[in-house]
């Protein structure tokens, strides 16, 4: 894994977790520190688009149903702006394989729109292992695209 | 003197004018005389032999009529095909009399008077084979319940009729059916139409739909004879029950399917909370590995606040699944559209959703249950927002509606969000999407707002196109609508005050 320029020794990179749920936020944010991760966070899409110029994060963890605007609104923004549109993006949502509006739909909206889908897909409640294999893998994966 | 020429007129001239071709035959067959109207159809006759002339033939007709009334002195009528004077076949009624009979008995003459009945044996022949070949039941019953006569449909189905009572015939009975159509056509002179279930010759059941008709009446006036003509549907019904089999099936596969999805929704809401309680463990042990006293308070915090979430989902689910009972009462239900639009009128504004409304105000009070009708619109515009949420649109609009269309009380709620596909319509009152954050519920919103609205005999209906967005409806057919429990006038209005008693926002 290859740092920009500047960052602490101690971080594995930076993530921003994006959930309108304080537990959640408090959840992965605790579970990033605890391996190694710089994390910033933020409570609706705006806040998180805020928070994503300020932080410059590596990786964005973000739920879909959020008050105000959807975490699919901030992945349009994100995926439109040709400065932000390399960062790796998780969903992280209660949406399922089983459930009706599931990643599968979710993604023919995306596809439908043109736009790229998100990176990864994370189901909650998270697997820990494979979440944090998951944030380490997409780290790794924007830091080649960064490059 | 008039009636002396009148007498000579007849004598002399009645012979040749009358509009009946005459013929005088000898016992030779020739014929001795004929009158103009015979010429005219048959042609030349004189030094003619009658079957010549009446049929081209060249020798006396196998069945002569003329030869027996020579034999036995008998007048004769009869049905004869011949041809006429331009070789076209002919049909014509003949009566067959002897002229003088001498006293040894012997006839020198027979007269034979004949009409042409080309045209009206045409016509009958007609009538019989649209009668016969009409592809439904045609009887026709007397006073007595006896088919007199039936078309080849019905005796092929029912059997051959003659001097037989019409219950005996479709429906193998011994005496007159309660619900009787030829009865009521006979005692009140106008048509009747059934629907009967009968046997046909061979005891299988066929169904048929009756429509009976007065035919012919005595000269008193009343129903002499009743024409019934009957549609098999016996393919019909079954095909219909088939459907309706189909149907139910499909009602019940749609039901465990609803069981699945509603699990599937439940499920979906389980989740949330599982994640945040293995996250209060997670932060819990995290404190404790470091014995960081502000991650465990957190940690419990989280742990506290989703196990207050699982008891009030667990709560308001059992609520569903239970049913409460709707408190119907006289609404006015302009009032309750009313109510909820003053409740998310600030909630879109802060989202950037204007949330519209558009009232009929004509609508008049109605028995509803106020709070379940306000929970069901609660729904469907919390909904929209989350749908506008969900689209890229500029100007993001939610619309509330009321009209009233014959006799039906509509309330509609449209969006311009994201829309749905077939596939997400089909399951929205499953699960669809479980929301949070402001428009918090546990997704089970639709589910409610289907059963509340089938509770008041009303349907729920969606248009959507992905994309464009879409529009709920809730159709309460006034006749449908369930009694209210207090007709109170204090009661009419009926509903809280603003804002209040809403679980959500």
């Amino acid at each position: 894994m290859t740092l920009e320029k500047g960052e602490k020794a101690f971080s594995k990179g930076r993530v921003l977790v994006v959930d309108d749920e304080p537990d959640i936020v408090e959840y992965l944010t605790t579970l990033l520190q605890e391996n190694g991760y710089e994390t910033e966070h933020a409570g609706d899409a705006d806040e998180g688009m805020l928070k994503t110029r300020g932080f410059s994060p590596h990786l964005i963890c973000m739920d879909i149903m959020m008050p105000k605007k959807t975490g699919l609104a901030m992945l349009r923004t994100l995926r439109r702006d040709p400065g932000l549109r390399q960062i790796p993006v998780m969903l992280v949502t209660a949406f399922g394989k089983t459930s009706d509006f599931s990643f599968v739909q979710l993604k023919e909206l995306v596809a439908g729109e043109g736009m790229t889908p998100p990176d990864a897909c994370m189901e909650k409640p998270i697997d820990r292992n494979l979440f944090i294999e998951t944030v380490g893998r997409l780290i790794g994966k924007g830091a080649e695209a960064r490059r | 003197m008039i009636s002396r020429e009148l007498k000579n007129w007849v004598r002399e001239k009645l012979f040749l004018h009358v509009p009946v071709n005459i013929a005088v035959i000898d016992p030779e067959f020739r014929v001795v005389e004929a009158n103009d109207a015979f010429e005219k159809t048959f042609g030349e006759w004189e030094n003619r032999r009658c079957f010549e002339v009446y049929k081209g033939f060249t020798r006396p007709c196998p069945e002569c009529r003329a030869a027996k009334t020579f034999s036995d002195g008998a007048a004769r009528i009869n049905q004869e095909i011949g041809i006429d004077r331009s070789g076209n076949p002919i049909r014509y009624l003949v009566h067959l009399f002897p002229l003088v009979r001498r006293s040894d008995g012997a006839i020198p003459y027979v007269i034979e008077m004949s009409t042409d009945t080309t045209l009206l044996s045409e016509l009958q022949e007609r009538y019989h084979v649209l009668f016969d070949k009409t592809p439904c039941y045609i009887a026709i019953i007397d006073r007595e319940f006896r088919v007199v006569q039936a078309n080849r449909r019905f005796r092929d189905t029912f059997g051959d009729p003659s001097g037989r009572f019409c219950y005996q015939m479709y429906k193998h009975r011994d005496e007159k059916c309660g619900n009787c159509p030829a009865e009521l056509v006979f005692t009140t002179a106008h048509e009747q139409s059934a629907s009967q279930v009968g046997l046909d010759k061979d005891g299988v059941q066929t169904h048929y739909i009756v429509n009976a008709t007065p035919l012919t009446r005595t000269p008193i006036g009343e129903v002499e004879t009743v024409m019934e003509i009957s549609f098999d549907v016996t393919r019909t019904r079954l095909l219909e029950s088939q459907l309706k089999q189909i149907e139910e099936e499909k009602i019940a596969a749609e039901r465990l399917a609803a069981v699945g999805q509603t699990v599937s929704g439940l499920a979906h809401g389980i989740k949330n909370i599982v994640t945040g309680l293995e996250g209060g463990l997670y932060v819990l042990r995290t404190g404790f590995k470091k014995s960081d006293v502000e991650k465990i308070r957190k940690g419990l915090e989280m742990l506290d606040g989703n196990i207050a979430r699982i008891s009030h989902f667990v709560k308001e689910f059992l609520n569903f699944a239970r049913g409460k009972k709707p408190e119907v009462r006289m609404t006015n239900p302009n009032a309750i559209a009313r109510e909820v639009h003053a409740l998310y009128h600030e909630a879109g504004k802060n989202e950037e959703i204007e949330v519209a409304l558009e009232m009929n105000e004509d609508i008049a009070d109605a028995p509803l249950d106020p709070d379940g009708i306000h929970a069901c619109l609660a729904n469907l515009v919390s909904n929209a927002l989350d749908a506008c949420q969900m689209s890229d649109r500029k100007k993001r609009l939610v619309t509330i509606r009321t009209l009233e269309r014959d006799g039906t009380i509509i309330y509609e709620v449209s969006d311009n969000g994201i829309g749905m596909d077939a596939e997400v319509k089909k399951k929205v009152f499953t699960s669809f999407f479980s929301t949070k954050g402001s428009h918090q519920g546990t997704g089970i919103g639709l589910l409610i707002t289907r059963k509340i609205v089938q509770e008041h005999g009303g349907a729920v209906s969606i248009d959507s196109t992905r994309g464009k967005g879409s529009t709920f409806r809730l159709e309460l057919p006034r006749s449908r609508l369930p009694k209210p429990e207090k007709e109170e006038a204090a009661n009419r209005i009926g509903c809280r005050e603003q804002g209040a008693g809403c679980e959500k926002q």
